[in-house]
């Protein structure tokens, strides 16, 4: 009824307006919910009122992985029957990163549904969620600026026009080239892929011409990275693959597993027993709030905060929700100056050993069995002797058990605490933490021993507390504060961080907090911190070759050559040898090397595309990846060299999305999103060994090619291989177990034998009833899991899919005070890393520390930063931190945009009244060479002083920003998407590296984007 | 009542007395029916905001338009800064201003469970109840059907025994959710056990959505859920 119509029919307007009486409406039926509901979905189950579960006949569920961010939960779809459109989604009960604790997998999916409902309030305690992202990325499905078909640009690079183009043409064109844009002939890959020639003669060691193919790709993409991978490497044989995970946080993955393991190529990343903990310090990381499954460790981190006696503190140059008001006794924030997060862990350090506050016992076992006798899981080499004699070929290595005949050359040696003998490292006793001796090997020489910890503590004291504390802008009380607090509660305490401190001393800021945690022995401890997070079925066991079909059974291309990255011993290469041949001093190397691991740094790749050195690329292909608006300072460096296309004569992006980087591409083939894709991953913030798996529970709206098949980037390197004529796909692809080959001629193909392997890995799965295919909509994928899998293989892997995934139940969560030993890491925690002793740096040629150091930023060659500019003109430390609504990719979902219109240059309040600056100013943030982005000033008292700090996700400049051309036809631009400013746009630049370059980590030469010195002026 | 009569009774509010949450508890207790509350525990809301988006792709809202919102602001305790994060929606009040002005009843509160809701086919979008409404935002026009639109407890979903959207998907179990006159309920027992504050008790709309954890004086204040989002952490 409307108003006019009311207003006639009344005869005065206040008439109705009296009482509260309420209206007696009994029942609801159908027409009377669409009343009071009109623009609602149905439920999609209802209660029945004996409590059973009944199904909404107009929907169906199904489970999927969300790719709203990088924890790829495992999620329940409500899918329309009528047309077969996502309505809504929420989080997969049996999922490990959903809920704090998954369902069993023994529960039928009709039950598990039913726990999830308001019958006994069981909901309420049974919840799977997702964040804001996962309820928003629905609407990726059907964005207006999606690519569903295959484009082919119009006009130059970059100028958003193209033109539609059928799937089997871009095939063709693409592998045979030809004069494809009418600015010259342009090499098919057919050409670019070959294994014999060298690719640049002046640079013999960086392969055949087939590495200049170079694949950017998604790494948490898992399968399908490794689909992806697989062509890359094994198939087309080139060694140029580049993700994000070196400009992202792999120094601090990686800093972490130097804490833990021997050498430089292991991975680490604790995480908080939120169970059992007793006082926890978050650096650089926001549990609940960004990484991490934001979804399970909310959760988690909700419940433990209802503890008293949980307590914590997070060190972040801005405060952020974790410390909430209603539970302040428990939390604190502690501001922190962007960048100088390594002092204060050395400050913490400092205290702890001067003070002698750590666990004095747990440093001093040698050894498993002494670790045993004292009851503890794990030991450290606190106590191992390190050759401290320039001289000798053992200078700065562990002194090993056979030159003092005690042993032999794979042990170490030890002070025994009781008899004072130097003993072998095998050792059941505890040794001396303290030594620092002259010692007389068997062969008579004289060498000076000191052991690891008196290392340390050397290390710890080059400077005082006061020192650090003024470097970090924390005061010396809080570090004490902290520090006594983190040593008051025995192995229930921890430190734990992620890639929030990303300075160019990541590595060692990450290196010294596994230190300080194996100071207090908080790893793999009940209340202290737990290794096995996020690790999925294919880090444990090798899914694509075993137990059921080898998918790696093929000839694979023989891979040869240094990335161009140049990460690999730069003493094995060609420069190096003609160096020394010449007799000129080999170092400095011409350019940055990183000796320590293999980065596969999309942004280096680029780098070195762009200088041209080894060579330029000769064709890209990039798949769901933007490396020129996610890699911080990429984009100036090397953007010429992409949108010429001498220098980079084919493009070619596979992506749901036009997004910074692609929007340069030559073709582009749309791509799956969340739903639609064959997705088998590790899901981040599972405590469990875990995978979510499912098929496409969608039909995907990507085109179709003249086979009837779905356009993806699985199809486009099936059907380019064939047209190549490579091994390992398409005809007699791979192997089942029993040697028989398998064709892989679509994605299917390949992803159902992949899912029959991890549901018979380990524990083999067991059959799915009818009623669990119906609940989970599996029945409808039956039909083509007989067609591709043996018959006893169909059962296991369809009940994987009728959960969504499978993880392997630990059972009791703990044993005595330790983890339980499934989810444990047990390894010798590193107080010296041997391995790290033994790498150079590729600038002066020196052998890297084997502990960490508390240093000034440095580029390169050394120099410090803060020779490069005057600090009093660019007081301020740069920051950045990843919201929780937005991720690289969701500027596309309206409801994250209108949650989200922009973000804000946020800075602390006195040091905004220093320069005269007030809320809402707009300003410039400007780097010390002059690059600037601009922006809306936020100030008040929730940032930390001397400190700029923006959030990312914001500033786009593609994904449907503006107008796009297709055949002629404009799709409008989205104005709103553009919200914000982009903070990956500027970055310092390193004056000692040649040619296009980035700031980068000392150690492992990722890309580091914090405590970059900036200035900020009023416009 | 006039729409000016409306107003000053807000106006004279802060001279009335604080009504306590449980006097209004115990009234609603006493009719022994089916009657579903919210309580929100602040301490668990990290201010995600993921019960923002369920409730609109739920409720088929438009991305601009939101029956709850979470507020995040900064407070200052003891020299120390902390974050308070501050869902909105409905109160479902037991004495709602807006069902009383409602020109022709298309706004009710349901017997069976205490619901207040709209009846867009009979609401002429004159917008009487979002004016009388003390909890400014909580009731907004749909732009899509041109009625008052708000929270009704999901109830197409909680008539047929499921969650609401926003409960479903809360991490951090902030949202809890059922029937108060059910003592064995998870809400019973959580009122039961604290002392938790309704929005401005004051104006005596007795609300069914409870806080725990919300500081008094903030209870006290009136807020607008359709305020521009500035802070967000």
């Amino acid at each position: 009824m409307n108003r006019r119509n009311f207003l006639k029919a009344s005869a005065v307007s206040t008439a109705a307006f009296a009482t509260t009486t309420l209206n007696a409406k009994e029942s609801l039926s159908d027409e009377e919910l669409k009343a009071i509901s009109p623009t609602s979905l149905e439920a999609e189950f209802s209660v029945t009122e004996n409590g059973n579960l009944e199904i909404n006949k107009n929907q169906r569920l199904a489970f999927s992985r969300c790719f709203g961010c990088f924890d790829t939960c495992g999620v329940r779809v409500r899918i329309d029957n009528k047309t077969n459109g996502v309505l809504k989604v929420c989080g997969n009960p049996y999922s490990p990163a959903t809920q704090d604790k998954p369902m069993d997998l023994n529960t039928p999916v009709k039950e598990a549904f039913l726990k999830l409902s308001a019958k006994n309030d069981e909901g309420l305690t049974t919840r799977a969620t997702v964040c804001g992202r996962g309820n928003a990325v629905l609407d990726a499905i059907n964005d207006p600026h999606r690519v569903t078909k295959c484009l082919k640009r119009v006009g130059k690079r970059g100028e958003k026009k193209w033109k539609t183009i059928s799937y089997e043409q871009l095939v063709k064109e693409v592998c045979e080239g030809g004069d494809l844009f009418n600015e010259g002939y342009v090499e098919g890959l057919k050409d670019i892929r070959d294994l014999e020639t060298i690719a640049n003669k002046n640079y013999p060691d960086f392969g055949s011409k087939a590495n200049q193919l170079f694949v950017s790709a998604n790494s948490e993409q898992a399968a399908r990275w490794s689909f992806m991978t697989r062509f890359a490497h094994s198939i087309w044989g080139t060694v140029n693959i580049g993700c994000k995970d070196a400009y992202c946080g792999h120094q601090q993955v990686a800093g972490c597993g130097m804490g833990s393991f021997d050498g430089t190529s292991e991975m680490a990343l604790p995480s908080i027993d939120y169970e059992e903990c007793k006082f926890a310090i978050f650096i650089g990381t926001n549990p609940g709030l960004s990484g991490v499954s934001l979804n399970a460790v909310g959760r988690r981190l909700a419940k433990a905060k209802q503890r008293d006696d949980f307590k914590y503190v997070v060190v972040d140059p801005i405060l952020r929700s974790l410390t909430n008001e209603p539970t302040k006794t428990n939390g604190e924030w502690i501001p922190v100056k962007s960048g100088t997060d390594t002092a204060f862990i050395f400050a913490l350090l400092n205290y702890i050993i001067n003070n002698r506050l750590y666990f004095k016992n747990y440093l001093k076992t040698p050894s498993q069995e002494a670790a045993n006798k004292i009851g503890q899981k794990n030991f450290t080499n606190a106590t191992y002797l390190v050759v401290k004699e320039k001289s000798h070929p053992l200078y700065n290595k562990f002194l090993t058990a056979d030159k003092l005949g005690i042993g032999s050359s794979e042990e170490k040696v030890v002070v025994d605490e009781k008899t004072n003998n130097y003993v072998s490292s095998s050792s059941k006793s505890l040794a001396k933490l303290y030594v620092d001796d002259f010692i007389i090997l068997n062969d008579g020489t004289k060498v000076k021993v000191v052991s690891a910890f008196s290392l340390l503590k050397k290390r710890v004291n080059e400077q005082t507390l006061e020192s650090y504390s003024k470097y970090c802008n924390i005061p010396v009380s809080k570090i004490i504060q902290v520090a006594k607090e983190f040593t008051s509660h025995g192995q229930k305490v921890g430190i734990e961080t992620n890639t929030g401190c990303n300075a160019s001393d990541g590595s060692h800021f990450a290196y010294a907090t596994t230190i300080l945690n194996s100071l207090v022995g908080a790893h793999n401890a009940k209340g202290g911190l737990h290794h096995m997070g996020g690790v999925g079925f294919a880090s444990m066991y090798d899914t694509s070759k075993e137990p059921l079909y080898n998918l790696m059974a093929f000839e694979h291309a023989h891979t040869s050559g240094f990335p161009a990255e140049r990460s690999g011993d730069y003493e094995q290469s060609y420069e190096y040898k003609q160096k020394v041949a010449k007799g000129i001093d080999p170092y400095p190397a011409n350019e940055a090397w990183t000796t320590t691991y293999t980065q596969e740094n999309s942004g280096e790749a680029l780098i070195a595309h762009a200088n041209g050195s080894p060579f330029n690329f000769k064709a890209w292909i990039s798949w769901s990846t933007n490396p020129l608006y996610n890699c911080s300072g990429l984009k100036p460096q090397v953007i010429e060299s992409i949108k010429d296309v001498k220098k980079l004569p084919l493009f070619i992006a596979i992506d749901p999305y036009i997004n910074e980087t692609n929007i340069y591409a030559d073709y582009i083939i749309p791509d799956t999103v969340q739903y639609e894709e064959w997705a088998n991953a590790r899901m981040w913030g599972s405590e469990y060994i875990a995978d979510v798996a499912c098929v496409p529970v969608v039909e995907p709206k990507t085109m179709k090619n003249e086979k009837n098949q779905h356009v993806c980037m699985e199809q486009f390197l099936i059907d380019v291989s064939k047209n190549l004529k490579l091994s390992g796909l398409g005809k007699n692809a791979a192997k089942d177990k029993y040697g028989n080959f398998i064709d892989i001629h679509t994605p299917e193909d390949y992803y159902i034998r992949l899912f029959a392997n991890v549901a018979h890995t380990n524990e083999v799965l067991p059959n799915p009833t009818k009623e669990d295919l119906i609940y989970s909509s599996v029945h409808r994928v039956l039909p083509l899991l007989n067609s591709k899998l043996k018959d006893n293989e169909v059962g296991p892997t369809a009940f994987m899919l009728t959960r969504g995934g499978r993880y392997e139940d630990f059972g009791q969560r703990y044993e005595g005070e330790f983890l339980t030993s499934a989810i444990r890491m047990d390894t010798q925690f590193q107080i010296y890393n041997e391995g790290l002793a033994s790498k150079k740096d590729s600038y002066h040629g020196e052998y890297f520390d084997g502990q960490p150091i508390f240093d000034v930023d440095r580029f390169w060659d050394g120099t410090r930063l803060d020779e490069l500019y005057d600090k009093k003109e660019y007081p301020f430390s740069f920051s950045t931190f990843k919201s929780q609504l937005r991720s690289p990719y969701s500027v596309v979902l309206p409801r994250i945009v209108a949650l989200t219109p922009t973000n804000f240059i946020q800075m602390n309040i006195e040091d905004a009244r220093l320069l005269g600056l007030i809320n809402g100013d707009t300003a410039r943030v400007i780097s010390v060479q002059g690059r600037f982005i601009e922006g809306i000033i936020q100030a008040d008292n929730t940032v930390g002083r001397y400190t700029i700090v923006i959030p990312t996700g914001y500033g786009h400049s593609a994904f449907g920003v503006d107008d796009t051309y297709i055949d002629g036809k404009v799709i409008k631009g989205i104005k709103q998407r553009a919200g914000g400013v982009s903070v990956n746009e500027f970055n310092i630049i390193d004056p000692s590296r040649k040619g296009a370059s980035l700031y980068r980590d000392k150690i492992f030469g990722c890309t580091a984007r914090h405590g970059v010195p900036v200035k900020i002026a009023k416009i | 009542m006039q729409r000016r009569e409306i107003f000053k009774l807000a106006a004279t509010a802060s001279t009335l007395a604080l009504v306590p949450a449980i006097s209004a508890i115990s009234k609603v207790r006493k009719e022994n029916k089916k009657h579903l509350i919210m309580v929100i525990d602040l301490s668990k809301c990290n201010g995600c905001k993921a019960c923002t988006i369920s409730c609109g792709v739920e409720n088929g809202n438009s991305a601009y338009e939101h029956r709850t919102e979470v507020h995040q602001s900064s407070i200052n305790v003891s020299n120390k800064q902390y974050v308070f994060n501050f869902p909105m929606l409905c109160n479902q009040c037991e004495e709602p201003s807006c069902v009383s002005v409602c020109p022709t009843n298309a706004t009710y509160k349901r017997q069976e469970d205490g619901i207040i809701v709209v009846d867009s086919k009979t609401c002429i979008g004159c917008n009487y109840c979002i004016k009388a409404c003390p909890y400014e935002g909580v009731r907004f026009e749909n732009t899509q059907t041109d009625t008052v639109d708000k929270c009704n407890f999901c109830v197409h979903r909680t008539s047929k025994g499921m969650l609401p959207a926003c409960v479903e998907t809360c991490i951090g179990e902030a949202r809890e959710f059922g029937d108060l006159n059910d003592r064995n309920s998870k809400v019973s027992k959580l009122l039961d056990n604290s002392y938790p504050m309704v929005l401005q008790a004051h104006v005596g709309t007795k609300p069914n959505v409870f806080y725990i954890g919300l500081p008094q004086d903030k209870s006290n204040q009136r807020y607008s859920l359709h305020n521009n989002i500035q802070w967000q952490r």
